[in-house]
């Protein structure tokens, strides 16, 4: 199984970082809507201090719903996916593959857009950027792992984009809140105990959507 | 003349009962006044909105291990039920909110709890009417109902660190209630329940005969297709 998700990641990673304009559309994506959401502020003015963190989740959520649809979309343009499902163990494999490469694609637009972000809201941290670095990663791994459970379904049954969205949001408010939480925990600065508990709050929605999309991920692929 | 079951005349007196007890029996409160009689049905409405998404999620659970339509039914006429309660506690809130809190709509935990579980719930019924009937959708459905049913606690958890103003009247040593109330609080939510169990038959009654009518006309029509392939 193990051999198989590497595989599949391997080759979506090829795919992506040689076609390219799904990420660069993903990136422009996130860099417009990083811009517009600066001119609902006045310029220099202290409110949006409380809204950055708010602001670097919403473009990271929303043009992460471009990365993990384009991730099965990919198979269905090429009529792949009933030979992924051939794979032996296929659910598992699948669901691990897609997941990191979901992953990694989401890391290396935000290893963009995070930079953009400091210097476009004057972000300065109270934290250490390891802080900040480590909270992006648990809560990406919380998002992908509902993710490629939520693009799954929307891919075998051709659902519209609007539909993957009221599925997929719904769902994601309580890792939205702690990771806007502990982002501004670390700017704005704040008890490290405080930071303990959405910490541990992130990482329950971690293991919980990935157990539970490892489990029932058979149940979406599986021909019935 | 169709019969009218047991269950449904128990309900019906409950239901009496319960409305002279909520506005005549129980006594009125000293800070709040009349507008805290919307107390006992707002409450009887959020149990019940949960105990039906735990009938969904649990529906859910064995239409994966059985593979039964009945189970998917019951999942969706559950959930139905459940989303219509907690709009009615969304509707309740701010009713009561308005006079106490001096403002319709405050982002306290409890109201953004019912209002991130109407969302959830209102998404699988989106999810389902989005796509024909078939037995993956319902297998897919149910995935869906089991992973919004366990984002429940967490969502409950973030909201509640996140902030809080809502009364926190039942706390785990005791209730903060008169006993004239406390009566009539249980009183509601029986009610509530057994109003529950009657709307889940009657909504499974009518999907089975929807299911019936659909095979009927399938016949017809093949029957239909048959002679005119005879003619």
């Amino acid at each position: 199984m193990k051999n198989f998700s590497i595989k599949i990641l391997k080759k979506d990673l090829l795919i992506e970082f040689r076609e390219k304009t799904s990420i660069i559309n993903s990136l422009f994506f996130a860099f417009v809507t990083l811009i517009i959401f600066n001119f609902s502020f006045h310029p220099g003015s202290n409110s949006i201090k409380e809204a950055v963190s708010g602001i670097l989740w919403i473009v990271i959520f929303f043009s992460g719903v471009l990365i993990l649809k384009r991730g099965f979309e990919i198979e269905k343009e090429n009529h792949t996916f009933e030979a992924l499902l051939l794979i032996p163990d296929s659910h598992t494999s699948i669901y691990m593959g897609k997941l990191l490469s979901s992953l990694v694609i989401l890391l290396f637009i935000e290893l963009i857009l995070f930079p953009l972000w400091v210097i476009l809201f004057n972000v300065s941290f109270q934290r250490s950027i390891l802080f900040v670095i480590f909270t992006i990663l648990v809560v990406d791994v919380g998002f992908v792992s509902l993710g490629v459970v939520l693009s799954a379904i929307s891919l075998t049954f051709n659902l519209k984009d609007v539909i993957f969205t009221i599925i997929f949001f719904p769902l994601l408010i309580p890792l939205f809140i702690g990771a806007v939480k502990l982002t501004e925990i670390s700017i704005i600065g704040g008890e490290l105990s405080s930071s303990y508990k959405w910490l541990k709050l992130i990482t329950s929605f971690d293991i919980i959507f990935f157990w539970s999309g490892y489990l029932l991920f058979k149940f979406i692929t599986e021909e019935r | 003349m169709k019969k009218v079951s047991k269950l449904s005349i128990l309900t019906f007196f409950l239901l009496i009962i319960s409305l002279y007890m909520v506005f005549l029996y129980a006594p009125e409160e000293k800070v709040m006044g009349e507008i805290q009689r919307i107390f006992y049905f707002h409450v009887a409405s959020a149990w019940l909105s949960l105990f039906a998404y735990t009938v969904t999620f649990i529906s859910s659970i064995l239409y994966l291990i059985k593979k039964k339509r009945k189970f998917d039914i019951i999942s969706q006429s559950s959930a139905e039920i459940g989303v219509f309660f907690t709009t009615f506690v969304l509707i309740s809130g701010p009713l009561w909110a308005r006079p106490i809190w001096n403002t319709w709509w405050t982002w306290d935990p409890r109201l953004t709890s019912s209002l991130a579980l109407w969302l959830m719930f209102m998404a699988y019924l989106i999810l389902r009417a989005n796509i024909p009937d078939s037995p993956k959708k319902f297998q897919v459905a149910s995935v869906y109902a089991i992973i919004a049913y366990l984002d429940v606690p967490i969502v409950f958890f973030s909201i509640r660190w996140w902030r809080t103003i809502h009364p926190v009247v039942i706390t785990k040593k005791h209730i903060n209630l008169d006993p004239q109330m406390l009566q009539t609080l249980i009183v509601s939510t029986i009610t509530f329940t057994l109003l529950y169990i009657i709307l889940l038959r009657e909504d499974l009654k009518i999907k089975n005969l929807n299911l019936k009518l659909e095979k009927l006309s399938n016949e017809v029509e093949e029957i239909l297709e048959k002679k005119e392939l005879e003619e």
